[in-house]
């Protein structure tokens, strides 16, 4: 009990330990934030430039094209008519437009200048536009006492709704997928301080690990002391850092605070397994294990997703082992799987991987220390 | 006898840093181990503590034979390491409480050895400060009350006294010499003779690795033929005299540059009486006389050729 | 010239960390912008989804569904189990199932005011699902369309299936580069992220370490006046620099199959990612000054790294950002970083004057560079004053 005591205070008076081990999360957690927040307010929309180029016969395709509404009643473009196509390339050149319409012989085409979301967005409209007159002209051909009951017909919003069977889980926001990500990497971080506590418990590597060797407690007693004592302390401040995630950024990660917060503390537990067994196992000067845990946990983050969300997919297809045993992605899919899933289950077999993964590290780390014999200090 | 040392040899890849060396320490002894640098001391101590594996040979303390798991032996063995080894985020008090920890489970107990440990080395004022805060040498006070608050019987100090002030470093060697009175065994390295002159009760030379010489201060010294030196300063000495001087008995070798005249004797009575002599009987003018017994350094020196302090 | 070998010699020791990092960052870049290449292609292109069919009633209207969408996307029969599918959908085998309950078609086709629901099952925020859905949805709507008009659900199925052959054609702009999101394009958006993190874990820990207590008041001891020093190690700053400039181009180079090097792109891709590099270098200077400890290297690189590159656009396209977010990624060098690469990649010839259409966002990642730069230096000359 007296060594987890100071082991606790010796952590709290390393204010860099303490300072990055909440800043990184709260910072990148307020820009998220405000990124985020930013995208969904996009979808609230704004109207997209486009040009035409050239007339069509049929006079409602520009009024049908500047009528054209988003789901809200607004407007969804912005149309410009002009005479010759420089004029709109130029326009398009300098970013005045997402695109032009050009129309000939009554056909048209869209050119843009990159396939951005409004472009596509475009291109749908066009479709439809097509495909309604398809409609009409095939109707006419073939069918043409149903013209008018298809006309009709058409004008109508489409009866068919689909119902929706909800995932357990009650998050819907897209982006907290990247909360998930960030919670992770904020884990896995310990492995920083999982190194030093591996470092300062070998006689090779500091006079302190020298004493702490000749001593009458156990090397292999007293990592684990440290080992505890570090791991309350990170349990301690992910807490906090949840609740301001929670309660001041208002990430809705379902009902299972409890259950969301084990799985902070399991990620927790990984990361500091995977620092000491680092500092144990991996020959080399203390600044290389340092590095190497800091490899660790940015390998770890990007293939959980925290840069590219869908490189999990992408694991999913190509490398599933990888997304099977990965920490990162493990803690993400044990939150994704309550939040969005409702699956306990999932989440207790993510966790419970997660776990094992860190029983594994530090079995590892207590056999190398239990073997480990100096034959120079 | 508390520690016993067996036929050690231990490599480190071509370089053998200890070559067959033996060593017995009886209990109650200030046991100084001497070498310069390089001659195998610290290693000698790391394979005794069992913080490096040997190549050949045995240990044994308290009689039994030392192993990494022997926590039943290392609960009496108190180390005081060269370079200082405490926590940073830790005050005085605490550094020595945490260590003391690792023997002492007891609560009470632990604290009162703490108290003890702290006013042992004069470190009450200091109590709260953390390491960084301390000067060179109460860091070294801090470093061995670490090492000696769970009242070891034996103490292995490895060169405690580096970069230490003479006052810091007295008191130190005055604290070891309590210990000692106190019912530990200590074992003492240094490259530095005076101190280990000055408290050791029995003395080991060490030079590459082997153990060249072992004994009493007296014993030591009495190994040499060399006996004293005898320094005074002489107005003037023609060349007839500094002669006459030389054939004086016991005389080995004679130095002199004006005014400086040093004499080294053998052993013998009475070389200064007969020095003294000469001078009044020549009727020449000295003043300044100092008289030097021989020192481990002379012995080392006889022995290997070098000097322990190279 | 004892500082800048001396940097050297001290890369060259921590040479295995460097590579460490340098594997773990060009390797998460390389990956991402290798999949972004193929997305960004794909994007006029119908992007086929997997998604599962639970049709109870096996009638009319399920062929018409499988033959409509069929052909551009996958259909994984599946029964209803809903443990099952969620768990389809978790493991991401489907994005997306359509469960077609018993009677429906009857419904659907007698027009009755109250009708049996199809039921969906989505993972929401995912942008294929999403789009197939609007598919859907308008199928959906055409065909009950159809069958108001009198349309059988097998002619108005045949006519959809017709109907689907009308597509707009979409083409680039003249002036635009059909390769605009080739790999080195794509590559090159994630230059900034390996620059800040190289440049800070890499050339940073070496500064760190000359700034080690100890050692930097043994060097102020020197003879070697502070201006020579902070010379000769900007000087090899900027040499690491180079190797990193030589690196991302090699790897273009290789990418490319050399293509790169005869493009006309590359003198603006060379200013561009030149610039950008300046600026992870002066990064760099300023983390080697200012950190006491080896976490605060790493820590400012985590934090600097991530929040400059996402709020630049490198994670996440700028395209996406609108109002107080746009305004606040303005004032970060990334975003006029990828705003130039994005132009830059675009080019498919040179004109007169198309560089000037670049300057003023490489005046603003250079005047960063210069501001960063000088105050790492104005950080040494107050240390060293409160050092004295």
């Amino acid at each position: 009990m007296q060594h987890f005591l100071y082991q606790i205070k010796k952590i709290l008076r390393s204010p860099m330990v303490l300072f990055w081990s909440i800043s990184f999360p709260l910072i990148l957690g307020t820009l998220f934030y405000f990124v985020f927040s930013n995208l969904n307010e996009a979808s609230l929309f704004s109207r997209i430039p486009v040009g035409v180029v050239g007339e069509m016969e049929e006079p409602y395709f520009m009024e049908m094209l500047k009528g054209a509404e988003t789901g809200e009643g607004k407007a969804m473009f912005e149309v410009t008519a002009y005479e010759r196509e420089p004029q709109a390339q130029k326009a398009l050149k300098q970013d005045k437009l997402e695109g032009y319409i050009l129309i000939a012989d009554e056909d048209f085409e869209l050119v843009v200048k990159d396939s951005t979301v409004s472009a596509s967005i475009i291109k749908v409209f066009l479709d439809q536009y097509k495909q309604n007159r398809a409609l009409i002209e095939r109707a006419a051909a073939h069918n043409p006492e149903k013209i008018q009951d298809l006309v009709m017909a058409m004008l109508k919003d489409g009866e068919v709704e689909i119902e929706d069977i909800p995932l357990k889980g009650q998050d819907k926001d897209p982006y907290n997928q990247y909360f998930y990500a960030l919670l992770a990497m904020a884990c896995l971080m310990a492995a920083e301080v999982g190194v030093q506590n591996g470092l300062s418990i070998q006689a090779d590597l500091s006079p302190l690990g020298a004493r702490r060797n000749a001593s009458a407690k156990g090397k292999i007693s007293q990592v684990v002391s440290d080992f505890l004592a570090t791991l309350f302390i990170y349990c301690v401040l992910m807490a906090g850092i949840l609740a301001v995630l929670v309660y001041v950024f208002h990430r809705d990660f379902g009902s299972s605070k409890g259950l969301i917060f084990l799985g902070v503390c399991a990620g927790c537990f990984t990361g500091l397994a995977a620092g000491t067994m680092i500092a144990v196992v991996f020959r080399g000067s203390p600044r290389a294990k340092d590095a190497i845990s800091v490899a660790f946990y940015m390998a770890s983050s990007f293939l959980g997703g925290l840069q590219w969300v869908k490189i999990t997919y992408y694991l999913e297809e190509t490398c599933p082992i990888v997304n099977r045993i990965n920490p990162a992605t493990l803690i993400v899919n044990a939150f994704k799987s309550l939040a969005v899933f409702g699956d306990v289950r999932q989440y207790w077999i993510n966790l419970a991987t997660l776990v094992g993964i860190g029983l594994l590290f530090i079995a590892v780390s207590i056999v190398k220390l239990g073997r480990t014999k100096y034959a120079s200090i | 006898m508390i520690v016993k040392i067996e036929n050690l040899v231990k490599r480190y890849g071509e370089l053998v840093a200890l070559d067959h060396f033996n060593l017995a320490i009886e209990e109650g002894e200030i046991f100084g181990l001497l070498g310069p640098n390089g001659s195998g001391k610290s290693t000698t101590i790391n394979c005794l503590l069992s913080l490096l594996e040997y190549d050949k040979g045995k240990i044994e303390v308290f009689g039994r034979e030392m192993k990494p798991g022997s926590y039943d032996l290392k609960k009496d063995i108190g180390v005081v390491m060269q370079n200082v080894a405490v926590f940073d985020e830790l005050t005085v008090y605490e550094n020595i409480d945490y260590f003391c920890g690792l023997y002492v489970k007891d609560k009470a107990k632990r604290r009162e050895l703490v108290e003890e440990a702290i006013a042992f080395v004069e470190l009450s004022d200091y109590r709260k400060f953390l390491p960084k805060k301390l000067s060179g040498g109460l860091l070294r006070r801090l470093n061995i009350a670490c090492g000696i608050a769970h009242k070891p019987k034996l103490i292995i100090m490895d060169e405690p006294t580096v970069a230490v002030d003479p006052q810091s470093r007295n008191k130190i060697l005055e604290g070891i010499k309590q210990l000692n009175e106190n019912g530990a065994t200590v074992i003492y390295t240094s490259h530095y003779m005076e101190e280990v002159e000055q408290i050791c009760t029995r003395i080991a030379i060490m030079d590459k690795g082997k153990n060249i010489a072992i004994g009493t201060n007296d014993e030591l010294k009495s190994m040499i033929d060399f006996g004293e030196t005898i320094s005074m300063e002489v107005m003037e000495l023609s060349g007839k005299q500094v002669q006459e001087i030389e054939a004086l008995p016991h005389v080995q070798r004679i130095l002199y540059e004006a005014p400086y005249l040093k004499v080294y004797f053998s052993k013998g009575r009475h070389n200064l009486l007969r020095l003294l002599d000469y001078m009044k009987e020549k009727d020449i003018s000295f003043w300044s006389v100092h008289s030097a017994l021989p020192t481990l350094n002379d012995v080392f020196l006889e022995i290997t050729g070098k000097e322990l302090r190279d | 010239m004892q500082v800048f070998k001396t940097f050297f010699k001290m890369l060259y020791h921590y040479r295995g960390t460097v590579i460490l990092y340098l594997c773990v960052f060009l390797g998460a870049s390389l990956a991402m912008s290798s999949a972004n290449s193929v997305d960004s292609r794909k994007e006029f292109e119908n992007t086929g989804i997997s998604f599962g069919l639970v049709d109870e009633e096996q009638a009319a209207f399920g062929e018409a569904v499988r033959k409509y969408f069929g052909g551009e996307h996958e259909i994984k029969e599946l029964a209803y189990d809903e443990e099952k599918i969620k768990e389809a959908l978790y493991w991401k085998e489907i994005s997306y199932v359509l469960v077609i309950p018993k009677g429906f078609t009857e419904s659907l086709l007698s027009g009755q005011k109250e009708k049996i629901q199809l039921k969906r099952m989505k993972v929401p925020g995912v942008y294929e699902s999403d789009y197939f859905e609007a598919e859907l949805d308008m199928y959906l709507s055409k065909l009950t369309g159809f069958l108001e008009a009198g349309y059988t659900l097998e002619e108005a199925a045949e006519e959809l299936n017709q109907l689907k052959k009308e597509d707009t054609k979409v083409r680039m702009a003249s002036f635009v580069n059909a390769d605009q999101h080739d790999f080195i394009t794509e590559f090159f958006v994630y230059v900034p992220y390996l620059f800040i993190t190289l440049g800070m874990n890499g050339a940073g820990l070496i500064l760190f370490c000359f700034n080690r207590p100890g050692v930097k008041e043994r060097t102020e001891c020197g003879a070697a006046p502070i201006k020579a020093r902070l010379l000769s190690l900007t000087l090899a700053v900027l040499v690491f620099g180079l190797m990193e400039f030589a690196l991302v181009f090699a790897i273009a180079g290789i990418a490319s199959k050399g293509a790169i090097f005869t493009d006309v792109r590359l003198p603006y891709f060379m200013v561009n990612i030149g610039v950008m590099l300046l600026f992870g270098l002066s990064l760099a200077i300023l983390t080697g000054t200012i950190s006491s400890n080896l976490q605060t290297v790493t820590g400012l690189t985590n934090v600097l790294s991530l929040a400059l590159c996402f709020l630049g656009g490198t994670f996440v396209p700028v395209q996406f950002f609108t109002g107080g977010v746009e305004r606040v990624a303005r004032f970060t060098p990334v975003y006029w970083y990828t705003v130039n690469n994005a132009a830059i990649g675009a080019i498919s010839e040179t004109s007169e004057g198309i560089f000037t259409d670049f300057l003023p966002q490489l005046g603003v990642v250079g005047g960063y560079a210069l501001v960063v730069f000088a105050a790492a230096v104005v950080c040494i000359y107050h240390k060293r004053r409160r050092a004295a």
